[in-house]
């Protein structure tokens, strides 16, 4: 206390003190980060012990089982061949309906940044087809691809597809005129554009579209399942629910959360393999 | 050489009108001359450089470079410096520096090398490997025109350049801009709204102003070479073309000066 208070006053009084004050602020910082930490701790304890203490007393437990219940459903779960089934489906059509949402959204947004006449003639067009409640044409999907993973496939690319989309094509518009017209003058032809400047301009917007679509993915799959399938993680939980199971709808839904964390770890790494440079420049 | 032939350019505005930006503007740029373009804001300055770089057409008259119209944009045997230093963000400072080599196809070991003499020329060595976002505007600066002069172009245009930075930087900058100019002879048309840095630099200054834009006269800076950059402003020779050049800009800044009260 008394070292801090010196440290304090000397550097108060001249500022050539530079070698302390930076030790104290880093040490500041990591108390801090303590701090938060210990807070992040206790609010999710005291979460898990009140509705602990709730269930079977205030609530019955069939309705919102217990933290204990789910933890032992959810370990004997995962030991189970099903649920690994129902997992490896729900990832296929996960990664599928993700990539072709991808691919497309960031194909069209390309197009539609590169060629005016296009964007003026579709993208009314494409904001009206936005606005369908996608969850709406689930039906439809099922009908056109049938029980399998395509109908899930085909909604969560839906999904994806617009997020991506929107992402890319206001990424075109945004790449300064300026920075292309000087690579112009200096010699730059269309190819070499393309490679240095439009596509390292795009990867930010890109990276912005992949995080977000993660979770959309996954919307669009369980909406999918929970429609019409015989397997997968969405149909686990729509049967758990009907059997009022309910440690076994939150063991399902833990397992859909662990499925997008992996998912954004998998991208966020990507990004920061990619976007690095964005951080140096940040961290000035 | 670079010719501007009685050249008018007219824009639409958005409510279907035509206004004039530049009216009949004429005047020549010799070879390995330093000319300045002085004027206030909105007298079509900037215009006159995207006319001479071919990113816009005029609308009467012609812009001749090297004996040819120019009709497209010009890609050969020019550089351009920007407001905005306009570096790549991703990109380091020795990779910026190289990307006109690349274009041109330079292998790839005699690329590091002149882009690193620059880097040296500019002083910029010891930030080779840093990323733009990291480096002060100053140094950005720097790192653009190192950018332009590895290519070495006959030709430069200069929109600017020195516009967003402080003062005493940029007094640096137009000493290393100069002694860079000193040892390799070009070609340059600066565009500026300062009055000192237009003296200070250029062989000639060409005052312009009014909406549409027009040059008023084209006047020689005969002040001797090397010039001393953070001295000048103190010398007769100095004030006494500094007041001629304003006589030409003064009537223009009355009119302004109504314009803005009104």
């Amino acid at each position: 206390m008394s070292t801090q208070m010196q440290q304090r006053s000397s550097t108060a009084l001249d500022g050539e003190v530079i070698a302390p004050k930076t030790s104290t602020r880093s040490q500041r910082d990591r108390k801090w980060r303590i701090k938060v930490t210990i807070g992040q701790v206790t609010a999710i304890v005291l979460i898990l012990a009140i509705w602990q203490l709730v269930s079977g007393r205030l609530i019955a437990t069939f309705l919102i089982s217990s933290p204990t219940g789910v933890a032992k459903d959810f370990v004997d779960l995962i030991q189970t061949k099903t649920m690994w089934q129902d997992i490896l489906t729900t990832s296929q059509e996960l990664v599928l309906g993700y990539g072709i949402g991808v691919i497309f959204g960031i194909a069209v947004g390309v197009l539609m940044g590169s060629v005016k006449f296009l964007s003026d003639v579709f993208e009314p067009i494409i904001a009206g087809i936005n606005g369908i409640p996608k969850i709406a044409l689930a039906p439809l999907f099922l009908l056109w691809f049938g029980l399998g993973i395509w109908s899930k496939v085909a909604q969560a690319s839906m999904i994806v597809f617009f997020v991506m989309y929107y992402n890319v094509y206001m990424g075109m518009l945004s790449i300064s005129p300026m920075l292309v017209k000087l690579f112009q003058v200096m010699g730059a032809k269309r190819g070499y554009v393309a490679r240095k400047v439009v596509l390292p301009s795009l990867s930010v917007p890109i990276f912005a579209g992949l995080k977000a679509s993660v979770p959309f993915a996954m919307i669009g799959v369980i909406v999918g399942e929970f429609i019409a399938a015989d397997r997968g993680v969405g149909y686990f939980v729509l049967q758990a629910t009907q059997q009022f199971d309910s440690a076994g709808l939150f063991s399902g839904i833990l397992v859909m959360v662990a499925m997008v964390l992996i998912g954004m770890g998998i991208v966020g790494f990507a990004q920061k393999r990619v976007l690095y440079w964005q951080k140096v420049g940040n961290g000035r | 050489m670079l010719e501007f032939r009685n050249v008018t350019k007219r824009f639409e505005t958005p409510g279907g009108q035509e206004v004039n930006v530049l009216q009949d503007v004429s005047f020549t740029i010799e070879d390995d001359e330093f000319c300045v373009v002085v004027g206030p804001s909105g007298c079509g300055k900037s215009t006159l450089l995207n006319l001479a770089l071919g990113l816009i057409p005029a609308s009467v008259g012609e812009v001749i470079h090297n004996g040819k119209t120019v009709n497209s944009i010009v890609s050969s045997d020019v550089g351009y410096i920007t407001q905005d230093a306009n570096l790549l963000p991703w990109s380091t400072v020795l990779e910026n520096i190289m990307s006109p080599l690349e274009i041109r196809g330079v292998p790839k070991n005699e690329r590091r090398e002149k882009a690193m003499e620059w880097a040296v020329a500019v002083g910029l060595e010891k930030f080779v490997d840093f990323y733009p976002g990291q480096l002060s505007g100053g140094m950005q600066k720097r790192c653009s025109i190192a950018r332009t002069m590895v290519y070495d172009p006959a030709m430069i245009y200069m929109d600017e350049p020195f516009g967003p930075l402080d003062a005493i930087t940029r007094t640096i900058l137009q000493e290393t801009l100069l002694n860079l100019w000193q040892s390799k002879r070009k070609t340059i048309l600066f565009i500026t709204h300062d009055l000192v840095e237009a003296i200070a630099l250029g062989d000639t200054v060409v005052v312009m102003h009014g909406q549409p834009g027009m040059v008023k006269t084209r006047i020689p800076i005969p002040l001797s070479r090397p010039r001393e950059i953070r001295h000048l402003a103190a010398s007769s020779e100095f004030v006494e073309l500094h007041t001629k050049i304003w006589s030409y800009l003064e009537p223009a800044a009355n009119q302004q000066e109504e314009n803005e009260l009104i």
